[in-house]
């Protein structure tokens, strides 16, 4: 019994590890810092554990009880101390540093709690060594895995067939091992796939509860299910232990039940809150209206509303309604057609505007550039990594408006895959490519902007190809832009031509400034922006177009270009709000 | 995203110091290029009075084929105020670039002008701060000075007050009321006319003035007036050198 807890509890304590890990991933980016970060804190926690529990009184084994009793409490309460750090409005006067630490905090108090765990074990099975036999199965599969290890590490170690020192601490630790790999199994393979992280803190929660319960049910003196008589092992605790495990218990197993609800609840607590820490203060509310997650990404629709004191500039009438993917923007109303103009409009001004022209469209899993690419009436050839999300908008009230079922587009040919999958496995050769990506906001897209990908790129474009993508502006995320560029250039892609889209939000009758495109191209200039060739947008905005013009692809000094083994994390940026520090 | 620990840390609460979302950014780029702004003697307009050709630089990390000269000079140093810029919040894009997926949040808060750091012009520095002599100083070899031209002079009327301070546009273009193309060393009285309280940004499209890369963009240099009415008439009380970060 006491190895069976072993393994449960080494299951949760490690599947806590990963939660956390991937947590402060979401929260402050930077996936190898916080998983390395994370797994050396907790390590060293352990340790800290392991050398307090020198304190403990060892014949009282209801220490183990309330160390799963604790950490039951800890680990949830620790998950939701994390997200509120990241949406409270906290003093400006707190250093950054400081928010840092005390998010790490809970890793740091399960780690010392679940340092306690081993030693306890080990001190009860030692006194329990001898007093039990277990089934006669267990008995035979031990003979049967004791012989070939032996046989095994005679070769190359010192052995003795007899009963040595390490009996003990030997099945115990590799209890606690297998605990670990199920763990990692069962948070990888079932957990995080199939509940998401919020549900799973709570669900690894229960089986902290469940194993204190177990060990109560077999050891207690006063709650024990088996005679007092066939134990070595006896504790006894207070009845409002007991209580409190059965009620945390209680709630864990209700939330586990409705975890789609706990987590669209979470989810839209801390997405709201990160959409508004993207404006001023107050300025603009944010409100959830639907949310799902898919294999590859989280799906946010949400209602922005305009708070602020001052004339709104960023849309027009009382509300505007946005998709994000993750935490990256996707798009919203009062952008959405300048947006695709820019990115479909004005290049196609430069190619045949028939199936003789060969377009390769990068993401789009909302189908909108595949639409404005059907108005064109060009050949295309569409790949996005996530088919749910795309079988999910072809039928979203909201996307329809935009991409009036361009999925059905004869010239259409859709590649659920991996674009590098996609790449490596074709020859066809593209006229144009668009970009229709996420955002830079995380590590995961990294490979997204990298030397390899362009170089991948330019390798699929056809004499007079180019490519084109939206990017980030320069003067707000100017390491970002300046590590793009580098990484553009180092692919090979000498020229570029830098554009804006343009539109009127808040319907004032004035154009403003939208979002920056830029086309690159590895074979030197290419034909410029033709705005007869155009749409009504382009037409519209002709004396705009016609001035923009092909130039070298900016080369910085002192920054590296990203690439797929040798990332340059500048590329990843930060959206929120934050407050300039000395 | 499935994804498992792949990294054993060497551990220790040391690790958390310098590794966890510390802000390295570099500061705003060194230049010269607008000398002053003034209101006109009526004080209905703006006069602006860029620097002379050939006292006319910016600096930059480009590599181009100039005849630059390398490192940073005095004239945007930070005139060593230590002043806190935690009065300073920065603020969301919004002013008028408005596509969301790649205009970020920069921006002033309310108030932190007579603490903000200064340019040896005086200017309030955007983004400026004690930290950028460091940086400077540790990045000499990448930083060069190149001569420019001012291919477009802009002028807009940013908004009031409280639109400045919600809506700041950070730095770069924006939709300007007025444009001088190739303007010369003179003075330039601008065309703004019933010059009101708030924000004006005065832009210069600066290019490369000379050698190989003559012509090239190297973007927009900015100054944020505020002007204020007083007892004695209208007044440019604040002014904001707003650069994009080098």
């Amino acid at each position: 019994m006491l190895h069976g807890i072993a393994c449960i509890v080494a299951l949760c304590s490690f599947a806590y590890e990963l939660v956390y890990s991937e947590l402060l991933t979401v929260m402050y980016g930077g996936t190898v810092t916080q998983y390395g970060l994370t797994i050396g804190l907790f390590f060293s926690s352990l340790g800290v554990g392991s050398f307090l529990v020198r304190h403990f009184d060892d014949a009282q084994h209801s220490n183990f009880f309330r160390t799963e009793v604790y950490l039951a409490l800890v680990a949830p309460v620790g998950f939701l101390f994390i997200l509120w750090l990241n949406t409270a409005a906290l003093p400006q006067v707190l250093p950054n540093g400081m928010v840092q630490i005390a998010a790490r905090l809970p890793v740091v108090v399960v780690g010392v709690l679940s340092g306690f765990e081993l030693p306890l074990l080990l001190s009860m099975v030692q006194t329990e060594a001898g007093s039990t036999s277990p089934p006669g199965w267990v008995k035979r599969l031990g003979r049967v895995v004791e012989n070939g290890s032996y046989r095994l590490l005679s070769v190359v170690f010192h052995t003795d067939r007899e009963s040595t020192e390490y009996d003990t601490y030997s099945t115990v630790l590799a209890m606690d091992y297998l605990g670990g790999l199920f763990g990692a199994l069962v948070y990888v393979f079932v957990l995080y796939p199939r509940l998401g992280l919020i549900p799973s803190v709570f669900v690894l929660a229960l089986l902290n509860c469940l194993a204190a319960i177990l060990f109560v049910a077999r050891f207690s003196d006063r709650w024990g299910i088996t005679s007092t008589g066939d134990r070595v092992i006896n504790f006894r605790e207070h009845r409002a232990m007991l209580v409190a495990c059965l009620l945390l218990t209680a709630v864990y197993a209700g939330v586990s039940v409705q975890h789609q609800a706990v987590d669209d609840e979470l989810t839209g607590y801390y997405m709201e809150s990160l959409i508004e820490d993207e404006h001023p203060q107050d300025t603009v509310s944010a409100s959830i209206t639907d949310q799902y997650t898919t294999r590859n990404q989280q799906v946010i629709r949400y209602e922005r509303s305009w708070d602020g004191e001052s004339e709104n500039q960023l849309f027009a009438g009382e509300s505007d309604t946005c998709l994000r993917l993750d935490s990256a923007i996707q798009l919203c109303d009062s952008w959405a057609d300048s947006y695709h103009h820019g990115l479909v409009d004005v290049p196609m001004t430069m190619y045949e505007n028939s199936t003789e022209t060969d377009v390769l469209l990068v993401g789009g899993g909302d189908w909108i550039a595949a639409n404005y690419l059907r108005d064109h009436g060009v050949s295309v050839d569409q790949v996005d990594l996530d088919g749910e999300f795309m079988e999910r908008t072809k039928h979203s009230e909201f996307l329809e408006q935009y991409h009036n079922d361009a999925y059905e587009y004869d010239h259409l040919t859709v590649y659920q895959q991996d674009i590098y999958t996609y790449l490596q496995g074709t020859d066809r050769e593209y006229d144009l490519v668009l970009l229709d990506l996420p955002g830079a906001k995380s590590d995961d897209l990294l490979h997204l902007y990298s030397v390899e990908f362009y170089s991948m790129l330019a390798d699929r474009l056809s004499d007079d190809g180019v490519v084109v993508t939206w990017g980030y502006s320069g003067y707000t995320y100017g390491p970002h832009n300046k590590a793009y560029m580098n990484t553009v250039r180092e692919a090979g892609f000498d020229h570029r031509m830098a554009y804006y889209a343009y539109n009127d939000p808040d319907a004032d009758g004035t154009d403003q400034l939208g979002e920056r495109f830029f086309m690159f191209s590895p074979d030197g200039p290419q034909s410029t922006i033709t705005p007869p060739n155009g749409t009504d947008y382009v037409r519209n905005h002709s004396e705009k177009y016609r001035a923009v013009d092909w130039s070298e692809t900016p080369q910085y000094a002192g920054i590296e270009p990203n690439s797929v083994f040798d990332p340059n994390y500048e590329l990843i940026v930060e959206t929120r709000v934050k407050t300039e520090k000395q | 995203m499935l994804r498992t620990s792949s990294i054993v840390a060497t551990g220790g609460l040391t690790a958390i110091a310098g590794c966890i979302g510390s802000n390295n950014e570099p500061p705003p780029r060194k230049s010269n290029v607008i000398d002053n702004i003034e209101l006109s003697a009526d004080g209905t307009t703006l006069r602006i009075d860029p620097f002379a050709e050939s006292n006319r630089w910016v600096q930059s990390r480009r590599d181009l084929e100039v005849n630059a000269s390398a490192g940073p000079t005095n004239q945007t140093r930070d005139n060593g105020s230590t002043a806190s810029l935690s009065a300073l919040s920065k603020l969301s894009p919004v002013g008028t670039a408005r596509a969301a997926k790649g205009r970020g949040a920069t921006g002033r808060g309310s108030g932190g002008y007579s603490s903000a750091p200064r340019t040896a012009n005086g200017r309030a520095w955007f983004w400026g701060g004690s930290y950028t002599n460091g940086w400077y100083d540790d990045h000499d070899d990448e930083v060069s000075q190149y001569p420019v031209d001012i291919a477009t002079l802009g002028v807009a009327y940013i908004g009031s007050n409280a639109r400045f301070e919600e809506q700041d546009p950070g730095p770069g273009p924006i939709n300007w009321d007025d444009t001088y193309d190739s303007p010369t060393d003179a003075e330039i009285e601008t065309s703004v006319q019933e010059l009101q309280p708030g924000w004006y940004r005065v832009g210069a499209n600066i290019v490369v003035a000379e050698g190989p890369d003559e012509g090239t963009d190297l973007g927009w240099e900015c100054i944020d007036l505020r002007v204020e009415q007083t007892v004695d008439g209208k007044e440019i009380t604040e002014r904001w050198k707003v650069s994009p970060r080098i």
